[in-house]
């Protein structure tokens, strides 16, 4: 695909937000979720130093590659059951699983 | 006056109860109503500290063991219960006024589940006993769902059953936690709970009490609206009226301290309890943040907002220092206060203009100039502009997570409230300083008086309290001091 249908693609993706408020929340949106997510991948340096590198490099791979992030993010947190009632098992699994069998290794 | 602590529960109960008996007569209904809004925020001022066992069946000391346990359901009221109460007795009161002078006549049934509540959250502040939190937990959401569902907004049933439904899940491994922890320490009192645990007769290396941990710990984020549950918790917020959702944001955030100071009582010697606690905040303060940007509804915004600033809370206690506790304790009392002046002003807008989609108001400034100022120094109070009471208790969050070695939760502090205010300019220029749409209708009719009353006692309480915080920090320390 080539640069342009892939810039048209993006400014497709944002449905709701053709108005300057809207565009600018959305990119405020977008910096403000990278730039805090990767901020908080750095806290694993207190587990371990290498390990919070790997992931920090990885998920900011992953992340830049994805962008536009916030649409994807929007259409997985509306108000749909299934989507709420799929993330609230998986943090589920996740609690009890770090619980069960790292709970005291933090 | 201990005699005072179960009254401070009896009484909005008593009161929820006549009201719906008398639904009928609607002058004496609304008298009751605002009489017993006085009296809840001056009886937590009347009590004395102490603790109040029901029945009178004071602790036993154990013949053989030499142990002393609770046998009866008590009640602890301290500084920090001292305070939220009175503070919930006075949003009670502002709600109650509002509502009883908006209404012609004012609905027995609806005043009920806003004192039940008022009732049910006050127990789970006092009280001692984990499985009474439970209870009252329960009671406290089936009272949110009525409120929502009594409302006059659009899709309101379908919220309150998705509510519902989540709390089916929530609820129960809430009480599989509390049924395990029972059956391994032999108690549902908390300070028996806490002695088993320190004095070694509980292992917390056992799995099962692991096990315990993370059911009660995901129990807790369904009773906050934490992450998965904001996006529920969010909707809650934006389709009950706007006195009730002021109402319904204090409720939660009187269930989030309560529960996580048992949680922090028992389970805070556990390392992974504290690392748990600093990722949910983290990551609830990123997702409300984001999510209230990309909104067009302004009531759903400051639903997002109210959801992330929890997170702020929670990371003061997860940094599990004296400083922190007290942080994070101080910006729950500040939330409280600054999230119901918010759904309070927004809402009277969106009633005033019968629509919440930014996309469709603008120009509001020359209708309501007043209301756009109250509004203005709200938005400035919770993205912590200072002097206002936000400010005071983000920055001593900001130095907690720097004197802890954690700077990179400070820098996300830092962005997540840039972006806090971000999202009020966005929104305070689509309602009032852009131009008018040609279609949108304003209607010849003025804010009400009860309202703008309510909010410029809000107003005034952020700005003393970001003025002088040591008013509350004070008391706030006293018990902090005791916990840790």
């Amino acid at each position: 695909m080539r640069f342009y249908d892939k810039l048209i693609g993006i400014f497709k993706s944002f449905k709701d937000s053709t108005s300057n408020t809207g565009v600018s929340a959305n990119l405020t949106a977008e910096l403000t979720l990278i730039s805090t997510l990767l901020m908080a991948c750095l806290l694993l340096r207190h587990i371990n130093i290498l390990l919070s590198a790997v992931i920090l490099l990885g998920f900011a791979v992953v992340l830049l590659t994805n962008m536009p992030l916030i649409p994807k993010f929007k259409s997985e947190q509306d108000d749909s059951l299934n989507k709420m009632l799929f993330y609230v098992i998986i943090t589920l699994g996740f609690i009890i699983t770090i619980m069960y069998w790292g709970g005291n290794f933090v | 006056m201990n005699e005072l602590i179960p009254i401070m529960v009896i009484i909005p109960m008593t009161c929820a109860l006549l009201l719906s008996l008398f639904s009928n007569q609607n002058k004496l209904i609304k008298g009751l109503a605002f009489f017993v809004a006085i009296c809840i925020p001056i009886i937590p001022l009347l009590s004395n500290y102490g603790l109040h066992y029901f029945g009178g069946h004071a602790p036993l000391i154990s013949n053989l063991t030499g142990v002393l346990y609770h046998p009866a359901v008590t009640y602890s009221f301290q500084s920090l219960q001292k305070l939220f109460i009175f503070l919930l007795g006075i949003l009670v009161f502002l709600v109650v006024f509002i509502y009883i002078n908006s209404y012609k006549k004012a609905s027995g049934p609806y005043l009920f589940l806003i004192f039940m509540g008022t009732a049910a959250i006050t127990a789970l502040m006092l009280s001692d006993d984990i499985f009474h939190m439970f209870i009252f937990f329960e009671i406290a959401a089936l009272v949110q769902v009525g409120i929502i569902a009594a409302s006059s907004i659009e899709d309101r049933y379908e919220t309150a059953l998705k509510y519902m439904i989540m709390g089916s899940i929530g609820g129960p491994m809430l009480l599989l936690g509390i049924g395990i922890l029972l059956a391994i320490t032999g108690s549902v009192n908390i300070t028996d709970i806490v002695y088993a645990i320190n004095h070694n007769l509980v292992s917390m290396n056992s799995p099962v009490f692991l096990l315990a941990c993370g059911l009660i710990f995901f129990g807790w984020l369904y009773t906050s609206g934490l992450p998965p549950f904001h996006t529920i918790k969010s909707a809650v917020y934006s389709k009950a009226e706007p006195h009730a959702a002021a109402l319904l944001q204090a409720f939660t955030v009187i269930t989030l301290v309560s529960i996580l100071i048992a949680m922090f009582r028992i389970f805070s010697n556990l390392p992974i309890f504290e690392a748990l606690l600093v990722g949910f905040a983290l990551l609830a303060m990123i997702l409300g943040i984001s999510m209230a940007l990309t909104q067009n509804d302004f009531r759903r915004m400051i639903g997002f907002l109210a959801v992330g600033e929890l997170g702020f809370i929670v990371l003061g206690i997860g940094l599990n220092t004296e400083f922190a506790l007290t942080a994070g304790l101080f910006q729950a009392i500040n939330e409280m206060i600054v999230t119901a002046l918010l759904f309070i002003g927004f809402g009277v807008v969106a009633d005033l203009i019968k629509t919440s989609d930014i996309r469709k108001t603008g120009g509001l400034i020359a209708y309501y100039p007043k209301l756009a100022i109250m509004i203005l120094i709200g938005g400035f109070s919770m993205a912590g502009v200072p002097p206002l009471n936000g400010f005071q208790s983000k920055l001593m969050l900001i130095q907690a997570s720097l004197s802890s070695g954690f700077p990179e939760i400070s820098i996300i502090a830092i962005l997540v409230s840039i972006a806090t205010f971000v999202v009020f300019v966005k929104v305070f220029y689509a309602m009032f300083l852009k131009p008018k749409p040609n279609d949108l209708v304003i209607p010849n009719k003025k804010v009400p008086r009860s309202t703008i009353f309510a909010m410029a006692i809000l107003l005034i309480m952020c700005i003393i309290l970001g003025l002088f915080p040591s008013i509350i920090t004070g008391y706030i320390s006293g018990f902090v001091g005791g916990l840790l």
